[in-house]
């Protein structure tokens, strides 16, 4: 292998070196910056959301009818809905709720264990009719679902509720309970007036805001009668693998029973879409920035090992002539290459986890695991080879006769 | 050393065909200092070429050490000019990006020779031309001369049996031009065969035998009575040119 004298000649020549060197260095520090936070955004996106996702639908309706004004009214159309929804063919199980999981719209309060001197907990939650768990398609780990006594409570002169039972989820439980000994007993606000009981806590699942960390896994639930004249919503579960048959004929279904509203029904994979819409262009941005970096990378070392072959033209006659073999003309150029490019990798890896520094302390970016830039390192290593194969066999046509030839 | 029997080479264009060799029949033995002469285009850098494997040729037998190598596969020929042949070229030749040391190194280095027994030759080559004080310079701090003493010890590193030189002193001053032919005699002296292609009449006549080139075909010398004029461009022998 002639390595070193490669490399001494490399050195001769140092601009073209470094040059390439550096095109590959920093292409590795982009495109590996470009894929972490791309599969940190895939992630993101293609996480479980701990619900029955594939088998979820949401139907809205907006009433513009004046009965509506009437508490009582909307009281009996949401029970008649929810009992219409739920003996619709296909469908599993209904509820009704004030907001939507992965939406990015829905409320939070502050909780906390109740005589505790700490600070609340921030409390994602969600005013909902019962069926929570089936419909939600979630494990009851603890106490009991909802049951009819449970939506019955006494409003104070402002209208607040002073105490009810709520489910909560594992991670929430946890949060206001470290011990993991949260079932059957309360939580407060801030202030003491308003209480709960924990009367079940259910696996884990995503809030309106999977995207926010301190709030991961959250979920309150209120029992309550979550409709009003603005709007009623309802989540529907439906059996395994009927979300198109069920999706056409819900709409017509909630205006049979009172068309006066507008309905809009949805997937919850149309939610999540939506919620991570940022998410997913920025995948598709860095991939296209990535794959267009490899690309002019790869180019540019097709381009240096063509200039480079027809720059020594005379030289490779010379070496031919000294006694090369085709072989060893193909291989000076790519072993020249692999040195180009594996110096520039080495150079290209200190970038990258400088550049990454940079990204986690001023863009909140996933830090850099290894595997990846290794991954990273192989994959512009591949290219290389493969980019200067062509000219590098073309090397091989360079006649040993032309060392003979006058300029 | 060579044996060269009816060797015809063309080239071919789309419109022409030129015999740059034709029914070409040459005999050097083991250890000859020979000169080759003749105007441009006469076919000797052709010779040199088909001499030294560089190139193809059409028809005709050619023996170099004793191995019929008219039908070599490129590899092979490969093999048989690191082994066999040094070349020292008109224009030295020499990488541009490789020190003294590392250019002697090419031809061993193809010869996949270990480490410590090519710094011993390499010194050794150099010694010979008397260059040992400048392994570490590239060739453009080098004279022309002393580029071509670095081709001369690149060229004779490998201890072939056969040096080809095209022209080896075309591209230096006389001074510099006769130590390059003092190097080269003595090269000869130490039993290797030399084959030198010159314009240069003074030079080509430190050589053993001289031969000359018209048209691709070797001419009698004896046969002509002013051998000055095949020096001319416009040269053409007052007899029908005869093989040797």
């Amino acid at each position: 292998m002639h390595f070193g004298p490669i490399l001494r000649a490399l050195m001769h020549n140092k601009t073209r070196f470094w040059l390439i060197t550096l095109e590959v260095g920093l292409t590795l520090a982009i495109v590996v910056n470009c894929i972490n936070v791309t599969l940190d955004f895939r992630a993101q996106y293609t996480h479980e959301s701990g619900m029955d996702e594939a088998n979820l639908m949401v139907v809205t309706t907006e009433p513009f009818g004046a009965e509506f004004k009437e508490e009582e009214f909307v009281e009996n159309l949401e029970r008649e809905d929810l009992a219409s929804l739920r003996s619709f063919p296909g469908v599993r199980d209904a509820l009704a709720t004030t907001s939507v999981p992965i939406s990015g719209g829905g409320s939070a309060t502050s909780r906390k264990a109740l005589g505790s001197e700490l600070d609340s907990e921030s409390t994602p939650y969600y005013i909902v009719s019962d069926h929570v768990v089936d419909t939600f398609g979630l494990e009851l780990l603890a106490g009991r679902r909802f049951e009819p006594g449970d939506f019955e409570f006494d409003e104070d002169e402002n209208g607040d509720i002073l105490h009810r039972n709520v489910l909560v989820t594992e991670t929430l439980a946890n949060a206001y309970y470290p011990e993991g000994d949260a079932l059957g007993k309360m939580v407060q606000n801030d202030e003491g007036q308003l209480t709960n009981t924990i009367v079940g806590i259910v696996s884990d699942m995503d809030n309106s805001w999977p995207t926010w960390d301190n709030g991961k896994h959250r979920v309150l639930f209120f029992p309550g009668q979550p409709g009003s004249d603005r709007r009623m919503r309802y989540i529907v579960r439906v059996d395994e693998g009927a979300i198109d048959s069920v999706f056409s004929g819900l709409e017509q279904r909630v205006l049979g029973i009172n068309p006066e509203r507008i309905v809009r029904v949805e997937t919850l994979g149309e939610y999540r879409e939506d919620y991570y819409s940022a998410q997913l262009a920025m995948i598709k941005m860095l991939s296209a920035v990535s794959f267009l970096l490899l690309l002019i990378t790869s180019l540019g070392i097709v381009g240096l090992t063509a200039f480079s072959v027809t720059q020594r033209t005379r030289q490779i006659g010379t070496r031919r002539a000294l006694g090369a073999t085709k072989g060893d003309i193909v291989r000076y150029f790519l072993v020249e290459n692999w040195i180009i490019t594996g110096i520039g990798l080495i150079l290209g890896a200190a970038m990258t986890y400088g550049l990454n520094f940079v990204l986690v302390s001023i863009a909140d970016s996933p830090k850099l695991e290894w595997p990846l830039l290794v991954g990273g390192m192989l994959l512009l290593w591949v290219t290389g080879v493969v980019a200067a194969y062509v000219p590098a066999q073309r090397a091989t046509l360079v006649s040993p006769e032309i060392a003979t030839r006058s300029v | 050393m060579i044996r060269m029997q009816n060797i015809s080479k063309i080239y071919r264009t789309e419109h022409i065909e030129t015999h740059a060799l034709s029914g070409f029949s040459l005999h050097v033995e083991p250890g000859e200092f020979l000169s080759v002469m003749g105007p441009s285009g006469s076919g000797k850098t052709t010779f040199l070429n088909v001499a030294g494997l560089l190139d193809s040729f059409e028809s005709g037998t050619y023996h170099l050490g004793g191995e019929d190598v008219s039908t070599l596969s490129d590899r092979q020929m490969s093999r048989i000019r690191n082994e066999k042949i040094g070349f020292i070229f008109q224009s030295f030749n020499l990488i541009p990006d490789l020190n003294v040391f590392d250019n002697v190194d090419v031809p061993l280095r193809y010869r996949g020779v270990g480490a410590a027994t090519r710094r011993d030759a390499i010194e050794e080559a150099l010694e010979i031309v008397g260059l040992t004080s400048r392994l570490k310079h590239y060739p453009s701090q080098l004279s022309g001369g002393q580029q071509q003493r670095v081709a001369v010890a690149r060229a004779l590193v490998g201890t072939p049996g056969l040096i080809l030189a095209d022209e080896p002193t075309g591209n230096l001053d006389s001074a510099m031009a006769n130590e390059i032919m003092d190097l080269l005699e003595k090269i000869n002296e130490m039993g290797t065969t030399v084959i030198v292609v010159s314009h240069d009449p003074e030079l080509a006549a430190r050589a053993g035998r001289q031969i000359y080139l018209l048209d691709g075909r070797l001419i009698d010398m004896e046969s002509l009575e002013t051998p000055a004029p095949l020096f001319k461009p416009d040269a053409v022998p007052t007899q029908p040119p005869t093989q040797v």
